[in-house]
């Protein structure tokens, strides 16, 4: 293992690769912040949203602790629970607007 | 005359006779039908009896209705604010009980008290979430510690950037940041070395952080940078380094670190992530202290697919030489640079991929080995271990857990350790 973290790039690399990384985000051609505070929890899902919503569940939330029941949580639980998991997880703004819409039309 | 005056009463009495019989026959048939009448009268008038009185049920059904009916409006008019407000909030958090029996020297067997850790969560529309960490735990002379755990401010600046703020957990590695809550680490206690004292592991930071996720092809990137106030010196110093969220600094020198994570497959992820800091020597009676550089690196592997949940992580740690005072009563001293070296690897498996039965199913057993090691200074060494933990989690739901575990604790400097523990978590 030692040999192994020897061979790996000096923590000094890692962190210019991070803030490129974050960088590359700031200035990639999304929507903005206000764009994103006008993206509504309210707009009805579509059943594409909803299918690339459970895909997207199942394909994230079991990396580290154990499927939740949808039915575990009202739509307003869900919408904090899901934006708390997006800051953590991380999860792209996209993926977890998809796996809102899925358990919100699953409860 | 006398002939029609006899012929008259003869048929008077006839029809006197006549009308009798006649009128005699009649008085039967009015008694009965008197009779029924008055039956009928009767029953009309139960009936009318319960008319009304399923009327007043009516009437009372009625208002019941209305006030149900209000009451549903008004849960609906309820339910449909709550899902327009543009300020939600949810209590999240985890609760522990925990017992553990050991053959240490000088350690009792002892249950411990149910540990509460609660998280607020609260966010504007999407753009905004503020998110709190408390934990109470009662300590062994059974008064209460309560310890922020996390409190941070973050603005989903776009669909790929989370600009947080205040002090948040280490984004370094992954056990800490995504797996110590016990109702989802797998095994009652944490891995050799991921501990607060005396550790290498990063616990969390106060400073600012930018982190978020983005597609590549098919797989996806995540990301975390951040600056903080870093970490310090234990007074005592076979505590090692401290990393646990100083909320001021003790030097101008900020803690710079981040995290790339890379999910090639949905059950495959990777990380790599690492720390620069400078740390300052502690004071102590007279002399002077210098600062050394303290650098942290770590990698993480995850793999779950289907049943199967296996991960490891490594940390290695390195602190320069400097001059610090080992405890607050004496001069400081030149220490010689240490490293720190931790890991582990951890498999668990649900029996519910061998049995549909409804119990079985419900256990998964789990093996870890971690192991700590620390060269340099001798006050350093004092927590080098082999470990080996075997446990068996029951999963009540998804998340409530009871978990027994066994662990050989293979101590380098001081009597080894046999441990049983037994915990139930209460995620919600």
């Amino acid at each position: 293992m030692n040999q192994v973290m020897k061979q790996m790039k000096s923590a000094r690399g890692l962190l210019v690769a991070s803030l490129a990384v974050a960088v590359a985000a700031l200035v990639s051609p999304v929507p903005a912040v206000a764009q994103s505070a006008t993206a509504s929890n309210n707009a009805a899902p579509s059943p594409l949203q909803i299918a690339q919503g459970a895909k997207a569940w199942s394909e994230n939330c079991g990396r580290c602790h154990n499927f939740r029941d949808p039915k575990e949580f009202s739509d307003k639980n869900w919408d904090v629970i899901v934006t708390h998991m997006r800051t953590i997880a991380p999860l792209p703004g996209q993926t977890a607007r998809e796996i809102k819409a899925f358990l919100k039309a699953s409860n | 005359m006398t002939e029609k005056l006899g012929r008259a009463a003869a048929a008077l009495a006839v029809a006197a006779i006549s009308a009798t019989i006649v009128a005699g026959l009649p008085t039967h048939a009015a008694a009965q039908s008197d009779e029924n009448l008055r039956h009928r009268i009767e029953a009309m008038e139960q009936q009318l009896q319960q008319m009304k009185d399923m009327a007043k049920q009516l009437d009372a059904l009625k208002q019941e209705l209305a006030k149900t009916q209000k009451k549903a409006s008004n849960a609906a008019k309820a339910a449909s604010a709550e899902d327009t407000r543009a300020i939600k909030w949810h209590l999240a958090g985890y609760g522990t009980a925990n017992y553990t029996a050991t053959d240490a020297s000088g350690e009792n067997n002892s249950f411990g008290a149910g540990d509460f850790n609660p998280i607020f969560l609260v966010g504007y529309k999407d753009l905004l979430l503020w998110e709190s960490e408390l934990e109470f735990s009662t300590l062994t002379d059974g008064s209460t510690k309560t310890e922020l755990e996390f409190s941070n401010l973050n603005l989903m600046a776009t669909d790929w950037l989370t600009l947080s703020a205040g002090k948040f957990l280490s984004p370094i590695g992954d056990f800490q940041q995504h797996l110590h809550p016990t109702w989802i680490n797998k095994l009652p206690d944490r891995p050799a070395g991921f501990v607060e004292d005396g550790g290498n592991e990063p616990l969390s930071d106060v400073g600012v952080m930018a982190r978020g996720a983005f597609p590549v092809g098919s797989m996806t990137l995540d990301y975390a940078v951040f600056a903080g106030n870093g970490p310090r010196l234990a007074d005592v110093a076979d505590e090692g380094v401290k990393m646990e969220g100083f909320g001021a600094d003790d030097n101008s020198n900020k803690a710079f670190g981040g995290r790339i994570g890379l999910r090639p497959l949905p059950y495959l992820s990777v990380g790599v992530s690492g720390m620069l800091s400078k740390i300052k020597g502690n004071a102590g009676s007279g002399g002077t202290v210098s600062h050394g550089d303290y650098d942290v690196e770590d990698i993480d592997a995850a793999f779950t697919k289907g049943n199967w949940d296996v991960r490891g992580e490594y940390i290695r740690s390195h602190l320069d030489s400097l001059s610090t005072a080992l405890d607050p009563a004496s001069a400081p001293v030149q220490i010689p640079a240490s490293t720190w070296h931790s890991w582990y690897a951890q498999a668990a498996y649900r029996l519910a991929g061998v049995t549909d039965n409804a119990v079985l199913r419900n256990f998964e057993p789990v093996v870890r080995y971690s192991q700590f090691d620390v060269s340099g200074l001798s006050d350093f060494t004092g927590n080098e271990e082999d470990r080996v933990s075997v446990g068996l989690d029951y999963w009540f739901a998804p998340s409530i857990v009871a978990k027994i575990a066994y662990e050989n604790r293979d101590f380098k400097n001081k009597p080894n350790e046999d441990v049983f523990r037994a915990q139930l978590a209460f995620g919600f």
